[in-house]
């Protein structure tokens, strides 16, 4: 049932559906209905705020059960309102207050808040104020009311109704005010001619009372319409709202031009994300939800920290064989071939090396350094190299003149290509056949492409005709560009190729970069090849190609393209594992090396992979022992302070970390039981009361079962160990046993609470 | 259908920020109901557990930031009472035998410079040593530095910065010594229009001052989060901002040296790589993954969006999941196509029945 006010002062009911005036109420004195309000907790109770009337009261109360059937427009009888209040006063809104109190905003200058549980109303209290309009009431939070006038909103306590605790200030005039039911203290205000709502949240204002800082939080909401409206920015204007009384954070909203449009208001979520691949956010409420890398929506993200993790985890880039380490990665086709062309390269430069001067320093050459190629100050690339042109005349190629040197047979080497063995070469049988093509060995091309499903090109490659208008080339360089097969593209592209430049072989982009610049090897000239070269290894840096360092080799020239390959992948492991293992000598003097590799290693530390970073680091520093750090723990005697680690050795790899390194089973070591200096007696354990360094009978203690599910190696347990804060200790086996049961010191009268002192994060299991 | 394990927090109000540590096996929360929550994974059960929970601030504590564990069990929180403060667990008395609870957070300091709501708080990269920044309503970031990392009672105000906006957030490049300046960007939730709302602040060695190097002038709208993602040595930084709508800002540093320029003073380039308006809303809060590959965000749609950019530096909505923990399946566009259909219609009017208003949570809309 909705209540109707109209501007003569008279109140309809009515309702869905049927357009029926169900019933009537008709002031004394005809003026306008200001404001009209049901009541909640009583819902036949209806309040009526009227315009000013000479000797009639301003708010009239209707019990809507009360009274007659409504007939033909007429009541049976004159209906009464159940109260009346403020007479020849104006009421500009009225709000109920909970069951029985009624807010008025009167005449333009007062709020007045009426008790109506007597009879006879009594004004309860009264606040001076020019915002007399729109008062609503919290229903969460019921002492809380707003009203507004021109672009001001108060928001009152009526507890305390003297003034208000909150003016906030708009920007245009107010029209209307809301609290939302579902959620204290959450005003929302319409402003005229806007698009959008304004959301206060008053929560916070409550605890400012000192000075008057804004302490609301402030958020818009604009309705998003589907696309579909096609409104015009001038048709969104709004002309009112309503909060829907029980679904929660549900608004609607109509605009001018009548169209009516629901709105969740959320509570705004937060989320994080941990280093371990979890991700939890806020739900709006008081629960966070978690995702983590276990779910299966986290592997459609494909995040390359899962990888990066799992791989760490295996061991990659710390096996010894550069090729296992392909196989770490076998998911990831370009770097399994990248850790296998390594080996291969390392292999084959190691055979090589004392033919080749341009490759006798360097571990992982590429087609730069082999071809000795340098950069000029102009930019441009200059290298040294001469190689002698081969005609040959044995074939009936036209254009049969290659080029050959130690450094080019050095590259297609690495290429992997090689002349000896095409039919051991890796790929589809229309490779072979092509290398061997361009090998100049047609007729074993032909071979190898009837061998396989391919005899209608063999057979095409048969008619190979050298002249230049014959109708078999003609024929050919009419449709090999529809070849689907690269290769077989290439295999025309050479047989037609008329001004041996071969452009459309070495720019053909399917083909692999390794076969392109074997081939450029045989057929291009010095310069030409140079500079091929060097316009291949800039694209494939330009696209952090992994295949380019073929051409770049393992050389600081590789920096640009990793770095390229780190911005697309943020892969670090891969770089930062390729530097130890192929760069090492140019990490020290490569800033940008250091901070892959620190990254890296910052990684494995948050990811509590600690093992694999020692063992990370052990390779890192393998080739370099400046870098390996002193020793950093010595145990010095009580009496005369000097170290007692044998002497005359001082501190070579005895003592490190925080365990004294004292296998007492080791009799090799000469462990004595008093200091190598002064011959006074060494610390005793705290528990057995032998000296540090008296050999422990064997058998004589069972160790704490527990060390061996976390996988702690027994020989540990009979290291001598001690408390940082009260400096006593003994056998690590011993204390072990010891904290099990307490938390204190065993050496007496020490309170010393040791095992608290030190909470060690959980290990990984 | 797909529900994300969901931890009752037993918050009285509104949780804040969520923060993890280095290791992320520790989680602390906070809320509006002025108390801070320190969480434990169980490592076998995949938990969390509340191992300590205590009342922080007399106001809702906004965020909550832990710092590396080199410095120790240190978290740091700000609030609406205009202090943030920093907490250290300490061991306290209690047996063996109740290892969790022989912990406590122990208050190290409050700092009071601020005269306004305290809005965000961030721990420096840990090579900068134990360093606070804070960003505050009254418009200044003020650098704090605990010159004893042994005792966390003495910070000192190091640096106030006017921004002379009121600052919603900030955040620190995690650059690497050697490499880049520190550098932190602040954000601000003013509403003037056409003013930039992000700017960089770089530290100059030199002249031991932070100076702002750059304003973002493609985001003039309130900004509510930032967050540069974590540096994997690529060669530039990208800083996602939460906004009118999700933004990725890639900052590239100009690696030239130029003889002439005071070192400090590098140029830097930026460019907004990403725009995403898929929230159709405003953006709350964004967070990168550790490899800074994806990137979430929170909207005011509710719903929570991962967002990876791929080769091509193109970057898409690779999924999305409600507050409440369950996935959104609906492509956004699709679901806002179902939902237009008129259920009846008044003279030229439309309404639109509740439950189908209630089947498309994804199409509110904020500013």
């Amino acid at each position: 049932m909705i209540a109707l006010g109209l501007a003569n002062g008279k109140v309809i009911l009515s309702t869905f559906g049927t357009t029926v005036v169900s019933k009537e109420f008709v002031p004394k004195h005809t003026r306008q209905v200001n404001s009209l309000q049901w009541n909640r907790a009583n819902p036949n109770f209806l309040a009526v705020g009227l315009d000013k009337a000479r000797s009639d009261f301003a708010v009239s109360i209707w019990d809507v059960s009360l009274g007659s059937k409504y007939v033909n427009g007429y009541h049976s009888d004159v209906l009464r309102p159940k109260i009346e209040l403020g007479i020849s006063e104006t009421a500009n809104s009225v709000a109920w207050v909970q069951a029985r109190s009624l807010l008025v905003g009167m005449n333009g200058k007062h709020i007045k808040l009426f008790d109506l549980r007597d009879s006879q109303p009594k004004l309860s209290s009264t606040a001076t104020t020019k915002a007399v309009y729109g008062i609503c009431v919290d229903n969460v939070c019921a002492h809380r009311v707003a009203s507004f006038a021109e672009n001001q909103v108060f928001v009152w306590d009526t507890r305390n109704f003297e003034k208000p605790f909150l003016i906030l200030n708009h920007s245009k005039h107010v029209s209307k005010l809301g609290w939302c039911p579902t959620r204290a203290g959450l005003l929302a205000c319409l402003e005229k001619d806007s698009s959008s709502l304004t959301l206060h949240d008053v929560n916070h204002a409550v605890m400012s009372t000192e000075e008057g800082e804004p302490a609301v939080l402030e958020r818009r909401l604009t309705p998003a319409y589907p696309n579909e409206l096609e409104l015009a920015d001038s048709t969104t204007v709004l002309s009112s709202f309503a909060w829907h009384p029980t679904e929660e954070h549900l608004i609607t909203t109509a605009t001018f031009n009548g169209v009516i449009w629901s709105s969740f208001v959320y509570e705004r979520l937060t989320l994080n994300w941990s280093p371990t691949s979890i991700l939890g956010w806020s739900d709006g409420k008081r629960t966070i939800n978690f995702i983590d890398n276990t779910d299966d929506i986290y592997t459609s993200l494909d995040d390359i920290s899962v990888k990066m993790k799992l791989r760490a985890k295996n061991g990659y880039g710390l096996k010894a064989q550069l090729r296992d380490n392909g196989n770490i990665v076998a998911d990831d086709e370009d770097l399994k071939n990248l850790w296998t062309w390594l080996d291969f390269c390392k292999s084959l430069t190691e055979k090589e090396k004392h033919h080749l001067p341009s490759i006798s320093t360097v571990t992982f050459p590429g087609a730069q350094t082999v071809l000795k190629m340098e950069s000029n100050n102009g930019g441009g690339v200059t290298s040294t190299i001469k190689s002698e042109i081969i005609n040959n005349s044995s074939f009936d190629l036209r254009n049969s003149k290659t080029y050959r040197s130690e450094e080019r047979s050095f590259v297609q080497q690495l290429c992997g290509w090689s002349v000896e063995s095409i039919h051991d070469l890796q790929g589809t049988p229309t490779r072979k056949a092509a290398i061997a093509l361009f090998h100049l060995k047609l007729r074993l091309a032909i071979k190898i492409l009837n061998e396989s499903d391919n005899s209608i090109v063999a057979m095409a490659i048969a008619g190979f005709s050298d002249d230049q208008n014959s109708l078999w080339r003609e024929l050919a360089l009419a449709k090999f560009n529809q070849l689907s097969d690269p290769y077989i593209r290439a295999i025309f592209a050479f047989l037609t190729e008329a001004d041996s430049n071969y452009e459309t072989i070495l720019h053909e982009s399917e083909l692999t970069v390794a076969d392109r610049l074997g081939f450029a090897c045989s057929f291009l000239p010095d310069a030409k090849l140079i500079s091929f070269v060097q316009e291949i290894s800039n694209d494939m840096i330009k696209k952090g190609n992994l295949y380019g360092i073929l051409l770049t080799g393992m050389t600081p020239q590789s920096i640009p393209l990793l770095q390229r390959y780190l911005n697309l992948t943020a892969d670090v492991q891969s770089v930062a594992v390729l530097a130890i293992r192929t760069m090492a000598s140019d990490i020290a003097s490569s800033a940008i090396l250091k901070l892959w590799i620190e990254r890296y290693r910052d990684l494995l530390d948050s990811w509590k992979l600690w093992d694999e970073r020692a063992e990370f680091d052990i390779l890192k520093n393998r080739n370099n022992p400046a870098l390996i750090p002193q020793p950093e723990v010595t145990v010095s005697c009580n009496f005369c302070g000097k170290s007692i680690s044998a002497p005359g050795v001082p501190g070579i790899g005895r003592s490190t970390q925080i365990f004294s390194r004292f296998i007492t089973t080791d009799v090799k070591l000469k462990q004595t039981s008093c200091c190598p200096s002064c011959r006074k007696p060494l610390p005793r354990c705290s528990i057995c009361l032998l000296h540090m360094g008296t050999i422990l009978g064997s058998g004589t203690e069972q160790p704490v079962v527990d060390m061996y599910k976390i996988g702690a190696c027994p020989e540990a347990l009979s290291w001598y160990t001690w408390c940082q804060t009260c400096r006593h200790g003994g056998h690590t086996v011993h204390l072990q046993q010891w904290f099990r049961t307490q938390a204190e010191c065993p050496v007496s009268g020490c309170t010393c609470k040791c095992i608290n002192l030190d909470r060690v994060l959980e290990f990984p299991s | 259908m797909f529900v994300a394990r969901g931890v009752k927090t037993d918050h009285k109000d509104l949780i804040h920020d969520v923060a993890f540590d280095y290791y992320g096996t520790r989680m602390a929360t906070c809320s509006s109901d002025q108390t801070v929550r320190v969480w434990e994974l169980d490592a076998q059960e995949g938990n969390w557990n509340c191992t300590a929970s205590w009342k922080a601030h007399s106001g809702s504590v906004w965020k909550v930031t832990w710092a590396n564990p080199e410095y120790g069990q240190v978290i740091a929180t700000c609030s609406f009472d205009r202090t943030a403060a920093v907490w250290e667990e300490v061991v306290g008395e209690g047996s063996i035998g109740d290892r969790i609870s022989a912990t406590h957070w122990v208050k190290r300091t409050t700092l009071v410079d601020s005269r306004t709501s305290v809005t965000d708080v961030k721990f420096a990269p840990r090579y900068l040593g134990l360093v606070l920044a804070t960003c505050s309503a009254d418009g200044f970031v003020r650098i704090y530095e605990a010159p004893d990392v042994m005792n966390l009672t003495q910070w000192s105000l190091q640096y106030e910065i006017p921004v002379k906006l009121s600052c919603s957030c900030i955040a620190w490049n995690p650059t690497y010594p050697r490499h880049f300046a520190p550098m932190i960007a602040v954000g601000t939730d003013d509403s003037t229009v056409d003013v930039p709302k992000v700017m960089i602040y770089e530290f100059n060695e030199n002249l031991r001052r932070w100076n702002r190097i750059e304003s973002l002038k493609d985001i003039t709208d309130p900004v509510n989060d930032l967050s540069f993602a974590p540096n994997l040595g690529r060669s530039h930084h990208l800083l996602g901002v939460a906004t009118k709508d999700l933004k990725v800002v890639s900052l590239e540093p100009s690696m030239v040296e130029d003889e002439n320029q005071v070192p400090s003073s590098n140029k830097v380039t930026i460019r907004t790589i990403a725009q995403c308006p898929d929230h159709n809303s405003t953006v709350w809060r964004v967070a990168w993954n550790v490899t800074g590959t994806i990137l979430a965000s929170s909207g005011d749609d509710g719903c929570v969006r991962l967002w990876k950019g791929n080769y091509m530096g193109n970057w898409r909505c690779v999924s999305i999941l409600r507050g409440d923990g369950t996935q959104a399946n609906a492509e956004p566009t699709s679901a806002a196509a179902s939902a237009t259909s008129p259920v009846g219609s008044f003279g030229n009017s439309r309404f639109m029945k509740l439950g189908a208003a209630a089947a498309l949570k994804q199409d509110v809309v904020w500013h």
